[in-house]
């Protein structure tokens, strides 16, 4: 078996206000062509000026993944002629990127290197519509500020691949600086996968590009690792090119054999000054960085005494954190909270495809639910019901129970008589119950719930029930 | 030139009620129509709107006026690489024709924030790449003085607007001495600003790295006049200084000027050498000469083509053909760009954009490059050391007298008309060109005044000595 070495280049989208070299709104879904200027058209004499807030969500990244900042570093011009590139060259950083090296770790002992980080900026979008032979460009998109961050080949399987893409776009999404969408191409991932004998020398690498999930990352990983494998077994050289993935098909295709043709002709952008990071800068940047997952992980298992899966589970998304420190918020509960977040919750939120702040139900309100259950106000089954009328009406959990009359019956006496017409109701049970069939309690227990509709506090209601079939 | 054609006598015209501003717009125009078409210093008149603008000033001009907007009703020539909004601005390239700016570059707001207006777009080579403006794609721009003769270039035809009366002052660009080689040629004053002092927001780009923009008059306070209004830090231009003309140094007590040793060996023409003899005795009578070798001398020529070319190459992409500008369709993107630039760029775009794409191709990784702007800051430090001994230095502005039409047929001949024009440029200091006696044929030679960065002040102030003291 050859041993796989995989490198990763990624592009995230920043969410600026605007574009990366001019002040064009920086936006998504607005008509085509709507937010441009001569900057980014590339209309003669427009000149670029860099965008601050982009430069500092370059170096919040950096900062958050450990990396190198240069005080100073260079921007540069990437030559090539293609219909989405306004002024035939994309402004990019070569020799000197604002951020060398830097890592994230994907588990306990392994992490994953990076070469550098580098800010750059958006092409058009060219749009071919289906069933024309017309090809259209929106250059919206032109000139949006990117991040590219590129691994070491470093990365043995598309498992570590896999993980590795969560935990970049866990911290992303924790900086609030890309929604790391894949699917809308605010994230893009091309892979290089390599396949060696040597531990040393790394074999002819091939490029897949064209992967639009993580998914299909893994997945042309996978069979890039298989394809290479039966060429070198077949005696057949790697071919230097850059392949495409196609999902329909689960295969890479061959897009365009690399070749000295492809000169890009770097040169610094003379259009711009070398771009100086200053001590403040750099400052405001760390004070501009949220707790990470990985912190934020670990206080969840000091802290709240959390398991590493129930840790795990609520540090996957940044408002899943926040929806769980605001529900712990004078209400020390983290695993009835987390319990709720974890079933009732993520199944709303799977159900209606909204994020957790978006279910409709508040912190303040999943507090005052459990607050319920917690006094015996309600019993457990009625708060679930609950729900759904919370989703729908916006009302407070306290004024629905009022509303509706759902308190919870904690009457002895009432409950005793429940009890007991429910006993008279099943001669036959009883009598099976009393000849040792014990498991009959739940039946006579449900039946006792019903009674109440729900209502009847269980505690009580079980203690009754216990006492009234000694006899 | 007789007096009466400057700021201050114009704008005397107007105070004493002699003329008005669109009575003298008229007037020009009348003129414009009968003498332009045989001396072509136009590529467009833009008679519609300053007929509007002309009328539109308040009138009877009074002092407070004059004090608030010291431009008021001065007509401005403009050369066609600088974007005025609404107008036509080609660059003198077939690539560009009719195409319409939608915005006005920066120094064209400041100069009608002043009350200047834009009387028309002057012939250039195209692209500002020539020294005698026999490139532009549409037609040469013939001498004043004599018809037979270039006005020089890249700037000619704005010298020949100003030589002609056209216009009180013009804009041109300077990347190697295209403003101060013609306005030689023509007999009028022409300055090249230091590097960054005005903004290149709104001026096609040739070479990003040496560009400015710079002025042109018939006496050297006019050709002041109008850099005072239009210099100054501009955000839209990165490279742009944070310095405004009241920010520039005062002038302290001169002691001595510079000369070149090696102006001796320089193969100069009779009369300009007589010219040059001239201002130096001049100057002599008041301040100390002292000589100076400057060793870049020879290689700051090469220096400026490999910096010129190659960052032109990449500027130049941008006019593909796609989102303005002349369209071919061809059947793959490629084929109409390969169209679009054959039939679009003139013989020495293309010589120069081929140049470039090689100097910076992969087969010198950028070394010729990198070399030349190391050479670049030799040469710097080279003129910074002979400025901290004297505060200014003089030198022919063009070795040789004008010269006729197809005289020069030798690329190479024609890179030569700016062998003493370059230094200065690629220093980034500022250098003013005054006209000297007169020959018998008309012409005058060209002198230079040449400073440190940001001495225009000084240079003001001596040019005006010389103006003064020899016309
Ligand atoms: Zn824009």
């Amino acid at each position: 078996m050859r041993k796989p070495t995989i490198g990763l280049e990624i592009h995230i989208q920043l969410l600026t206000q605007t574009k990366m070299f001019c002040r064009c709104k920086a936006s998504f879904g607005d008509p085509p062509n709507t937010n441009i200027c001569p900057v980014c058209m590339g209309y003669p004499g427009a000149l670029p000026v860099p965008n601050k807030r982009a430069v500092e969500m370059a170096l919040m990244l950096g900062i958050a993944l450990n990396g190198s900042i240069q005080m100073v570093s260079d921007f540069s011009r990437k030559n090539y002629f293609y219909p989405d590139l306004p002024k035939g060259y994309q402004i990019t950083q070569d020799s000197i990127p604002i951020i060398k090296g830097g890592f994230i770790a994907i588990n306990k002992n392994r992490i994953i290197e990076l070469e550098r980080i580098h800010i750059e900026e958006d092409s058009a979008k060219m749009i071919h519509e289906t069933g024309s032979e017309e090809t259209y460009i929106d250059f919206n998109r032109a000139g949006l500020p990117l991040l590219e961050i590129v691994t070491l080949p470093c990365l043995h399987s598309h498992e570590e691949a896999g993980i590795f893409l969560e935990k970049l776009k866990q911290i992303i999404s924790y900086l609030g600086i890309s929604t790391g969408k894949m699917e809308e191409g605010a994230l893009r991932c091309d892979v290089n996968v390599s396949l060696s004998k040597s531990n040393t020398v790394l074999g002819q690498k091939v490029e897949v590009k064209n992967l639009n999930s993580f998914r299909s990352v893994m997945r042309s990983i996978q069979y890039e690792i298989l394809r290479q494998e039966d060429c070198l077994n077949a005696n057949q050289p790697i071919i230097a090119e850059t392949r495409t993935w196609s999902d329909e098909e689960s295969k890479t295709i061959t897009m365009r054999v690399k070749d000295s043709k492809s000169d890009y002709r770097y040169f610094p952008e003379p259009d711009l000054r070398s771009l100086v990071v200053s001590d403040d800068m750099v400052d405001q940047a760390k004070k501009a960085i949220p707790e990470l997952p990985q912190e934020a992980f670990h206080r969840l298992i000091t802290s709240f005494s959390l398991t590493e899966y129930e840790a795990q589970l609520i540090t996957s998304a940044p408002d899943l954190l926040r929806y769980f420190d605001q529900c712990i918020q004078d209400f020390p509960h983290p695993k009835l909270i987390f319990n709720w977040i974890s079933s009732e919750l993520l199944k709303i939120m799977n159900e209606t495809n909204c994020s957790v702040f978006e279910t409709g139900i508040s912190p303040k309100n999943l507090q005052e639910l459990l607050k319920l259950i917690q006094n015996d106000t309600i019993s457990g089954k009625i708060a679930k019901d609950l729900l759904p009328k919370i989703m729908d009406t916006g009302k407070n959990p306290c004024d629905i129970v009022n509303e509706q009359g759902l308190l919870q019956v904690t009457d002895d006496a009432l409950l005793k008589e429940i009890v007991t017409k429910v006993l008279l109701d099943h001669p036959k049970e009883l009598e099976r119950y009393h000849n040792g069939e014990e498991k009959l309690f739940g039946m006579f227990m449900g039946s006792c719930m019903k009674e109440t509709k729900g209502k009847g506090n269980p505690k009580i209601l079980n203690s009754i029930l216990r006492e009234a079939l000694k006899k | 030139m007789t007096t009466s054609n400057t700021i201050s006598s114009i704008h005397q015209q107007f105070l004493s009620n002699e003329k008005t501003p669109d009575f003298l717009f008229n007037e020009l125009l009348q003129s414009i129509q009968q003498k332009d078409s045989s001396i072509h210093a136009f590529l467009h008149v833009c008679e519609q709107e300053s007929k509007l603008t002309t009328k539109k000033y308040p009138l009877p001009v009074t002092k407070e006026m004059l004090d608030q907007y010291p431009l008021l009703g001065i007509p401005v020539g403009v050369k066609d690489n600088i974007n005025v909004q609404g107008t036509e601005t080609t660059a003198a390239s077939r690539i560009l024709k009719n195409h319409q700016s939608v915005y006005d570059a920066t120094v064209i707001e400041r100069m009608k924030n002043r009350g200047a207006y834009v009387i028309g777009k002057t012939n250039m080579d195209e692209f500002a790449m020539g020294s005698s403006t026999e490139f532009s794609a549409y037609f040469p721009t013939r001498n004043p003085i004599d018809l037979a003769y270039t006005p020089g270039g890249s700037s000619g035809g704005s010298a020949a607007a100003v030589k002609a009366g056209f216009c009180t002052v013009s804009l041109g660009s300077d990347t190697g001495g295209s403003v101060r080689q013609p306005a030689s040629f023509c007999g009028v004053v022409g300055i090249r600003p230091t590097y960054g002092f005005v903004s290149r927001y709104g001026m096609t780009s040739f070479c990003s790295t040496l560009d400015q923009i710079g002025t042109m008059g018939t006496c050297v306070n006019d050709a002041f006049q109008l850099l005072k209004s239009v210099c100054g830090y501009d955000e839209k231009d990165s490279t742009s200084e944070k310095m405004e003309w009241e920010d520039l140094p005062d002038v302290t007590p001169i002691q001595s000027f510079g000369i070149l040793a090696s102006i001796e060996r320089l193969n100069m023409d009779p009369f300009v050498k007589k010219m040059y003899d001239k201002v130096v005795h001049f100057l002599s009578s008041s301040y100390k000469p002292t000589t100076f070798d400057l060793n870049m001398l020879d290689c700051a020529m090469a220096t400026y083509h490999v910096i010129a070319d190659s960052e032109a190459s990449s500027n130049l992409s941008r006019f593909d053909g796609i989102r303005f500008g002349l369209q071919r369709m061809g059947t793959s993107s490629e084929e109409s760009y390969i169209r679009a630039r054959t039939e679009g760029f003139g013989t020495e775009v293309k010589r120069r954009i081929l140049l470039g794409t090689y100097i910076l191709s992969n087969e010198f990784a950028g070394n010729y490059y990198k070399q030349a702007l190391y050479a670049k800051d030799l040469v710097t430090q080279e003129m910074e050391s002979i400025f901290l001994q004297c505060p200014f230095m003089i030198m022919p502005t063009a070795l040789k007298m004008p010269f006729k039409f197809g005289e020069r047929k030798d690329p190479l001949d024609m890179y030569y008309s700016d062998y003493l024009t370059i230094p200065s440029a690629i220093a980034g200091v500022p250098s003013v060109s005054i006209p000297i006696g007169m020959n018998d044929k008309g012409f005058s030679a060209g002198i230079q005044v040449i400073g440190p960065r940001f001495s225009e002040k000084l240079l003001w102030r001596i040019a005006k000595y010389i103006e003064e003291g020899i016309s």
